[in-house]
Order: structure tokens, then sequence, then C-alpha cells
């Protein structure tokens, strides 16, 4: 081998190594048949660059795959951020991304006139029904999905027809009814199933372009974007229909319904003003009943703020003692002796005067405050109750009525609870008479009828309030744990106008009567009214001809004295009851 | 003794010594592939049967060891020391870098004279080489 040709190749040996150096792995030398030193330098450099190689793809390799895996957990975690994890929907935040997307779409194209809450023009109701999803015009917008990487259906694009930009999106809430029963009886892993199959259902209702949401609990919600008016009434139709139809659990079938608050897409709104007023109009709906979409309306917004206002007014009520006790006689109808009395709650508003039970005991029960209020009302009461003992005494069955709400007798220790009032204002369980209206128990899963129970085996009477306003059959009555049934006052006043009153009202008594209860009339205010209730057999009555709601000095003060309540006069018709030991009206 | 294949040259062969050591001869000028090495050592681990044996292995001319071909290597086999022979300083590059860069699973070393291979090997007497 020559000097030249070694150099030639020991040249090429350089090549190598440059190359190899520029980054080209890949590179390799050849070796001659003479396998010198020179081949043995090539051999070794060949091998180390295999060996660098085989290191470089290794690494590539590591960093590709935890490179993958951190973005595998970036896109979890973003998921996590945005989506509910029960249901793959949206959660709140995307739902707010998603707004805020959809309004800005349709801010710059809303210059001129608008669809808004008032309707659409006709060539937008045709366009706009399917509009979501309708013509692809040129220079389209792009959707409002917000650009984050979702597990949710996927929000498509707003294609509005050609000619016009996007309108403002409007939002469906949508509240499940009786949720809280289904979890409360059948367990929280029935709950979920059913919030399951709901999401399923919203979003096969939903079109491409609108967005589910879950907001938490049992509350949905959907995006419209681009959304007409009437479109979004048929979508919130749809989703009644879809909710309604019953789930299939694993060893049951569950009936659902949803109330659905509407906020139709109008300019200027924002976001939060968006979600507010479709909140607002949920709740209405909830207070319509079951099964109800109701589009908001700014009085509903008055209308809330006045319940928030109640809610106030009623916890500053309840600390500053601004409730007062009145008391109603119950009569004897057949010896007109008083035979107890019923205790009516007043407020005594410091603006607004004083109000009936009727002004405030529904705003009580609409915001969460009637069992402060019935706490309050049956402590009072016991109180009361326990200052009278020469009415107790003269009037040894005397019975003092007292009103319990749904709420109160469904709370946990109910009975107990009722037990220790008595115990601490020293008051003969016999002495009392909780009353409870047919519709209270008509729900009820057992607690309240067991509580009911435990108190009449404790000696505590237990009737029926305003009898003949629900459902409830009579032998439904013969399965509760009570004593008295108080008919309401619409039963009476129909003795007035209704000439086949009479002969219902004996059918009704007839069976009370067979059911071994006793039976209170209430709204006995003429003559006639005592006359008919009394020749029905009817054993006691209440109601203004008989003795109006009055203070407890003053009830004190004429019944104590008298022990029977002196008829009221009834207008033209002066009463011709007896006036032995009457002292005259209480009110 | 036995081949990988039946082709005119088998790209190596095995066979048992009457010395009692293992002869592994690779074909001159092969490239050892992974696959080539696999089929080795599941030879060299057939002909031992349950006895582990010395093992000289005759590697002059190879012309490459594929970087998969030394992992083979390093897996334990039936030879209870391995001496790789050579002749011309590609072997001995080549060698080094099957004993060197990797843990080898018994000891192995690199000789150029059969002799002192096989006396290393302790199959044949005299000293052993440094």
């Amino acid at each position: 081998m020559t000097s030249r040709t070694e150099d030639q190749r020991l040249e090429a040996v350089v090549d190598l190594i440059v190359q190899l150096a520029s980054g080209d792995l890949d590179a390799r030398g050849s070796t001659s048949p003479d396998r010198d030193t020179i081949d043995a330098v090539i051999t070794g450099i060949n091998l180390l660059a295999g060996e660098l190689q085989a290191l470089y793809q290794d690494l590539e390799s590591r960093v590709r795959e935890r490179t993958g895996q951190l973005e595998q957990a970036h896109e979890d975690l973003a998921r996590m951020a945005l989506l509910d994890p029960l249901t793959g929907l949206a959660n709140r935040t995307l739902l707010a991304v998603r707004t805020s997307a959809a309004l800005d779409l349709a801010r710059p194209a809303r210059t001129e006139g608008t669809d808004g809450t008032e309707g659409t023009d006709g060539t937008d109701g045709t366009e706009g029904t399917e509009g979501t999803d309708g013509t692809d015009g040129p220079g389209a917008p792009a959707g409002p999905a917000g650009d984050v990487p979702t597990g949710d259906r996927d929000a498509g694009p707003v294609r509005p027809p050609a000619g016009r930009g996007p309108r403002p999106p409007a939002l469906l809430l949508v509240d499940l009814d009786e949720f809280k029963t289904i979890n409360d009886n059948l367990g929280h892993g029935a709950g979920d199933a059913v919030l399951q199959e709901i999401a399923q259902r919203l979003s096969a209702v939903a079109r491409p372009a609108e967005t589910v949401a879950r907001l938490g609990g049992d509350e949905f919600a959907v995006l419209a974007p681009d959304a007409d008016d009437d479109a979004v009434l048929r979508l919130a139709d749809r989703i009644l229909s879809a909710v309604g139809v019953p789930i299939e659990l694993r060893e049951r079938t569950v009936a659902t319904g949803a109330s659905i608050g509407v906020r139709l897409g109008e300019p200027g709104l924002d976001a939060e003003i968006l979600m507010r007023d479709a909140d607002i109009a949920m709740y209405a709906a909830k207070a319509a009943g079951r099964g109800t979409v109701r589009v908001f309306r700014p009085e509903m917004q008055h209308r809330m703020l006045r319940r928030l206002q109640a809610s106030s007014d009623l916890a500053r009520a309840v600390a500053d003692g601004e409730f007062r006790l009145a008391f109603q006689p119950v009569v004897d109808l057949a010896t007109h002796r008083v035979v107890g009395a019923e205790a009516l709650v007043r407020w005594q508003h410091p603006e607004r005067g004083l109000l009936q039970p009727e002004e405030f005991i529904g705003l009580a029960e609409e915001c969460g405050r009637i069992g402060e209020v019935g706490e309050w009302v049956l402590r009072e009461s016991l109180t009361q109750l326990a200052r009278w003992p020469d009415l107790l005494a003269a009037l040894p069955h005397f019975r003092l009525h007292v009103n319990v709400s749904a709420v109160e007798v469904g709370r946990v220790r109910f009975d107990e609870r009722v037990l220790e009032e008595l115990a601490a204002a020293g008051v003969e369980p016999s002495r009392v008479v909780l009353e409870v209206a047919e519709t209270a128990l008509l729900h009820d899963d057992g607690q309240a009828t067991r509580a009911l129970a435990r108190l009449r085996g404790s000696g505590v009477g237990v009737g029926i309030d305003d009898f003949g306003t629900g459902f409830s059959s009579l032998s439904y009555l013969r399965r509760l744990p009570i004593d008295t049934v108080k008919l309401d006052r619409s039963l009476t006043a129909g003795l007035d106008s209704d000439p086949d009153q009479r002969p219902f009202l004996a059918a009704v008594l007839q069976v009370i009567k067979a059911a071994q209860l006793g039976v209170i009339a209430e709204g006995i205010e003429t003559r006639r009214h005592w006359q008919v209730l009394r020749d029905l057999g009817c054993d006691r009555g209440q109601g203004y001809w008989l003795g109006r709601p009055v203070d407890a000095e003053r009830f004190r003060a004429t019944v104590g004295v008298t022990r029977s309540v002196p008829p009221a006069v009834d207008g033209a018709s002066a009463p011709s009851l007896p006036t032995r030991d009457l002292a005259g009206p209480l009110s | 003794m036995s081949a990988a294949e039946s082709s005119p040259e088998p790209e190596f062969t095995v066979r048992i010594d009457a010395d009692g050591s293992v002869r592994l001869r690779w074909r001159r000028g092969l490239t050892i592939t992974g696959e080539a090495a696999e089929a080795a050592m599941a030879e060299v681990n057939r002909v031992c049967g349950e006895t582990r044996r010395p093992m000289l292995v005759d590697m002059a001319t190879t012309e490459a060891v594929e970087r998969r071909a030394r992992t083979v290597f390093l897996r334990p086999c039936q030879a209870n020391r391995i001496a790789l022979l050579g002749r011309s300083p590609v072997d001995r590059v080549i060698a080094n870098f099957i004993v060197g860069v990797s843990n080898m699973p018994c000891p192995t070393r690199y000789f150029t004279s059969q002799p002192d291979a096989l006396r290393w090997l302790g199959v044949v007497a005299g000293d052993q080489p440094d």
C-alpha cells in the first residue's frame, strides 16, 4: 500500500469524522481487506457511531414518550378543569368560556334591528329555526367553541345564513324535579346513573353548535348560540320531552322531569347577566310547578329581589321578636262551649304593619325560613298555654291547636323536639294538637308519619289541616296517626252558593265519623253555617261568627271568664244562639 | 458439529472438541447480526446441554458486530469462560467493543494466539497468559 493511498484513506477517515460531527450518525466508513490499523480505526469509529446513534435514538424515544405523557397529563388536567367528571359534559367554566365567545361573535354583527326577546321576523324565523347548523355562508364566522381540549360534545361552528352575523346566544337552565327524592330513596349510585342518563338525553336533543353543560347537582344548562327565539323554545320542549321519559335503572324505573328557565338572546347582555337571568327564570319555573318552562322577564327579577328582601326581613323578624300570636276559639257546635283555640301567627312588620300568615308563610317556605318561624310559633304557643293555668283548670278538655309545616314535620328528631318544648313549658301533651296540612303527608317517605305517630303515643293530638284542599282520599286518613280532621273553609263557604254542598258535607262528615276521627269545621261565618254544620253532626268549629282571632290577653279575659264564646253579630241576621254565659264578641 | 443452515458456508459452526471446550467459528468476513448471534448462542446451549463449558470463539476477519448482536452476547449461556480469538487490529477493536462496552455474563478475553487462548480457558496445560 503506497503512502498516497494511506493518505487518501486517512483523508476518508477525517471526512467520516466530519460527517458524524455534523450530525449524520448514519455515516459509516469502509474498511479494506487488509484489516490494518487504519481499518481498525474506521471499525472503531463505525462502532462508536453506532453506539452514539443508538443512544440518541433511545434518548429521543424517551423524550417522545415523556413528552406524550406530559401532553396527556396536560390534556387530562384541561379536561378536568373544563368537564364534569360524572357526565363528561362541559362544566360551568367551559360554559362561561363558550358563552363569552358566542357573545363576542354576536357583538359586531348586531348593529341594527334584532330579534331579541320580542320574537323574530319571518325570514329569521325560517332560517333560524334550524339556523345553528344551517347553510355555510361564505366567510361564515368560526364557532364559539373555546380553544380548549374537551371531551364534551363538539360545539360545532356557528354558521348563520349569508348576509348576517350570528345572533346573541340564549341560555337554558334545566333543573331536575324531585331529584333529591331519587338520591335520598335510591342512593347516590342511582342518582348518578340518572344524571348520566339525563346528560346523554340532553346531548342527543341539542344541536352540534349548542353546548350542554352540567353546572352541579341536578342542574344542567344548554347554550344556544346564534339563537332564534322559536328554535330555543322548541329546544326547551324537546328537553322536557326527553327528560320526561322514565329512566330504567337496574332494578326499577324512575320517573323524571325538569323545570327550565330560559334567557333568550338579547344584544348587550354579558355572560353573567345571561346566567343570572336564566337562573331567575328557572326558579320561576320551579315555583310554577313541575315540568314547566319559563322565559325570563324583568318582573321576575323584581320578584326575586322581593323574595330576597323577605328572607332577610324574616330572619330579622325572628331575631327581633316581630311575630305575634293570635288565638281563635274552637267551639263545640252543640253546646257553644270553647273547647280549644288555634294559635295563629302574625307579623308585626315595622314598615308594612300587621301581616297575616298568607302574606308571609309562603315566602318563608320559599326562602327556607319556615323552620325558624315554626319553631317560634310552637315555643311561644306552649309558653302562652302555660300562662293560662286558670283557664286550663276551668276547661279540662281545652286543647291548643298549633300549625306545623311539612318542612318541620319532616325534620330529624321533630317529635323529640316537640316533647322537649312541652316539657320545658310544663304543658301536658294532651293539651296540644299539632295541625299538619294534608299535602305535607302526601309526599312523606315515612319519617313524618312515624314522628307524628310517636307524638300521638305520647298524648299529643295530631290533626289534618285544611282537609279538602288536597287530593287525599278519606280511606287514606285512616292510615295516618291523626285524631282530628279540620275541614277547609272552602267546604263551609260552599254552603252559601252550592245547593249540593250540604249532602256532600254530610257524606264527608259521615265518613270522618266512621273513621272515628274528630272533626272541626273552619270558616263558620254565618248563623246558617253553624246551623247546618251542627245539624250534620259536626263536632266543633271555628270562624268569625264564633270568634275572631284575638291576642292572648283578650282571649283569656273573655274565654277564661265565660268558658264559652259568644257568636258574633252576623250582619243583618242577629244571632239566635243562647246568650246565657256569653260576654260579648271577642273581636 | 452443527451448522445454523445448510448453505454452502454457514454463518457459524459450533462443535465440542476432544478437550471438552466448545468451539464457535464465525464465517470469514461476516457481519454478525442479532439473528445470527441468537442462532449461534442457541446452538451453543444446545450442544452443551446441561454442562457448562469453556468456549473459544474464532472471530478473525469478522466484518462487524451489530449492536443487537452484542446484547445477545450479554445473556448468560452454557459457556463459563469465553476466549475471543482474532488476528488483526480490526478484530481487536471489534472484540474489545464486545467485551469492553458490555458487562459479559462470564469471564471473557481477547487473544491473538490460539494456544494462549486455550491455556486461559484451562483446556491446555501451561501457564495462563496475563
